[in-house]
């Protein structure tokens, strides 16, 4: 079997007395959109820096193709790193900064010159060159840092929330910039962000950061349908949770209860476990009668109008709130009014059981 | 905000009032008398501003003058950047302890400095005496009363001065741009050359400009460690006024010491912008 293309293991830093990493493994595939999705202080950018050099850990091992890299400097490791901020150097024109990288690998002159025009042609600045740095707009400063760090072709580029002092058009923009020069360099990119939206359209695979460690691992779709947990559902947006005991197996789904209702997820959940029926807002359907399959009677307390639907507040038994996302093109969307009794619906596939 | 009532108003011209009338008593007055004097003592002509230009005597100081001060600056501001250099990259509590070390040094009176070096320098002083003990050397060392005395003790004087206008420039490097230099590649040497220095240099050449005019004006040091040897501008002005009651080439000297302040501060106010040297003051 050959080795992984980044395995982090075990990686603990502590700060006085926080802990900003407390045991952080996780394996990084050759070519991947990978990103570090958590809040504030969990422990993404300490995980990038120390995968970038900059930190000495406390515990653990980074290993490059089985390599073990943990003591390297920075300038032996070959990763292009994108800081928040952006950190160009103030006092060079946008084609001297881009130039950097080969100026220090003794590549000069014609080879150079051709280099960094390519790459200032692919993030659009190709016009800009000779300007200093100082007079460029924060996305313009942002493509210099990505032609910078791309340029000398390294093995991975780290980008730490780099899209987070753009406004919110820009972001978009750059967003698929970023895309795009993924897919045109095949480099591995390693991205930071604690924006979710951000991280499910971006990346292959996403790593949700809490309190400096690893809650879950996996692609948008899963940690999105099948969060690990209670705050990687949370994290990844509005979730209903609805308090289940699994109570017997038929086929592929298993029947929880939930009070006397009993609902079926097409999961394998062993029987006698405690736990939460997850479900996202925009899974459920309301109906005036109740329908077969799962269903929860419930009564509408809010409804918030949001152009191209409505978001519902409802109140089931036993006091538990749920959340509903209704288009406004639904039949019902006109009929709903505060203090209605309806019953919320939901496929079985669509539901996932929590245990942890 | 209400606009100013004549009452308030009559207040700020009472405080604002004396300034102009202390910078006319205080500088101009003086300097114009000074002025009349290169022209007029011992009579009425440029007679003086021509000993200047031919006196080989006057030359000489001249010469050593700039030099000292040239040197003087160079080293201070050499020393100066390697304690900002690691200022810069220390704990927040190397911070203190380098900051009070450098402060201590500056509050310490001029005179007392001078003396302790003396002491230190003289040949049966400390260091000769601990060399010629160690039989390092046979005779004393010339290491004062004489240029290397005066540039030692000039140095030691001014290293705080080059100091405090660096701090500033030497905080406002981003960290991140120092990492992102490694990250693409260079060593810590060659971050150095290319990203710390050119980012440090205002704050050097703010340092250089501050250290060079202080030297300029340089009166009790030289003249304590330097022994007769080193006599620089001020001094030889001193001589001339109150030793050989020589007024009018006193003051014509005073006058060129002023001009060559003037010419400084004006260089380097075109190459690095006079932001930049009263900027790296605070
Ligand atoms: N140099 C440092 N000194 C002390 N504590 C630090 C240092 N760097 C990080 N920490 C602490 O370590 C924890 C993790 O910080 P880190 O910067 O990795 O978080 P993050 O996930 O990147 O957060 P953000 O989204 O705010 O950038 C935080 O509690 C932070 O306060
Ligand atoms: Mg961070």
């Amino acid at each position: 079997m050959t080795a992984p293309f980044v395995k982090l293991d075990g990686l603990g830093k502590i700060y006085g007395r926080i802990a900003a990493l407390d045991d952080v493994s996780l394996t990084i595939r050759e070519g991947e959109f990978l990103t570090f999705l958590g809040p504030s202080g969990s422990g993404k950018s300490t995980t990038l820096m120390a995968l970038a050099g900059f930190i000495d850990l406390n515990r653990g091992r980074v290993l490059l193709e089985g390599r073990d890299i943990t003591g390297l400097p920075p300038e032996k490791r070959d990763f292009g790193v994108v800081f928040q901020g952006y950190a160009l150097f103030p006092h060079m024109t946008v084609a001297q900064n881009v130039a950097y990288p080969l100026k220090i690998r003794r590549v000069a002159g014609a080879e150079a010159d051709t280099r960094v025009r390519e790459v200032l042609e692919r993030v659009g600045l190709a016009a800009m060159a000779d300007r200093p740095v100082a007079r460029l707009s924060g996305g313009q400063q942002q493509r210099v840092a990505l032609a910078r760090a791309l340029i000398f072709r390294p093995k991975m580029l780290l980008l730490d929330e780099p899209l987070s002092a753009l406004d919110r058009r820009l972001r978009q923009e750059m967003q698929q910039e970023l895309a795009r020069l993924h897919r045109d360099f095949g480099t591995t990119f390693l991205f930071v962000t604690h924006d979710q939206e951000e991280a499910l359209a971006l990346s292959d695979r996403i790593v949700v950061f809490n309190q400096g460690r690893v809650e879950q691992i996996g692609t948008p779709q899963e940690v999105y349908d099948r969060p690990a947990n209670r705050f990687v559902a949370n994290f990844l947006g509005d979730m209903n949770l609805i308090p289940v005991r699994a109570e017997a197996r038929e086929g592929d789904v298993t029947i929880c209860l939930s009070g006397t209702r009993r609902l079926r997820v097409r999961e394998e959940v062993a029987p006698g476990a405690q736990g939460w029926l997850a479900l996202r807002p925009e899974r459920m359907g309301l109906s005036e009668t109740q329908p077969d399959g799962n269903a929860l009677p419930a009564t509408v307390t809010t409804i918030t109008y949001q152009g191209t639907h409505l978001i519902l507040q409802l109140e089931a038994e036993d006091g538990l709130a749920l959340d509903a996302r209704l288009a406004v093109t639904d039949p019902l969307a006109a009929r709903l009014a505060a203090g209605m009794a309806v019953w919320c619906h939901w496929p079985e596939e669509s539901g996932h059981v929590m245990t942890e | 905000m209400a606009s100013p009532t004549s009452e308030t108003l009559k207040i700020w011209v009472f405080l604002i009032l004396p300034l102009p009338v202390l910078v006319v008593l205080g500088y101009v007055v003086p300097t114009a008398g000074v002025l009349g004097w290169s022209f007029t003592l011992p009579e009425p002509g440029v007679q003086n501003y021509a000993a200047v230009l031919e006196a080989q005597r006057l030359q000489t100081v001249i010469w050593r003058t700039l030099r000292i001060c040239l040197l003087t600056t160079v080293i201070s501001v050499g020393l100066a950047y390697l304690i900002a250099y690691r200022w810069r990259f220390a704990t927040p509590r190397g911070r203190q302890l380098i900051e009070l070390v450098v402060l201590v040094s500056f509050w310490l009176s001029m005179l007392i400095r001078a003396f302790a070096w003396l002491v230190l320098l003289r040949g049966d002083g400390v260091i000769n005496q601990t060399l010629l003990w160690l039989g390092l050397i046979e005779a004393p060392l010339p290491l004062v009363r004489n240029e290397f005395g005066a540039v030692l003790g000039m140095v030691h004087f001014m290293v705080p001065f080059a100091v405090l206008p660096m701090l500033n420039s030497f905080r406002e490097v981003d960290d991140r741009v120092l990492n992102a230099a490694r990250s693409l590649g260079a060593t810590p040497g060659q971050v150095l050359r290319d990203i710390f220095f050119p980012l440090t240099l205002p704050g050097m050449a703010a340092a250089s400009g501050i250290v060079f005019i202080f030297s300029l004006g340089s009166f009790v040091t030289p003249a304590l460690l330097g022994g007769g040897r080193a006599v620089m501008l001020a001094e030889y002005i001193y001589l001339q006024m109150f030793q050989l009651s020589n007024w009018g080439m006193g003051a014509t000297l005073a006058i060129v010491l002023m001009a060559m302040v003037v010419v400084t501060a004006l260089i380097f106010g075109r190459l690095f912008g006079f932001k930049n040297i009263v900027g790296g003051l605070k």
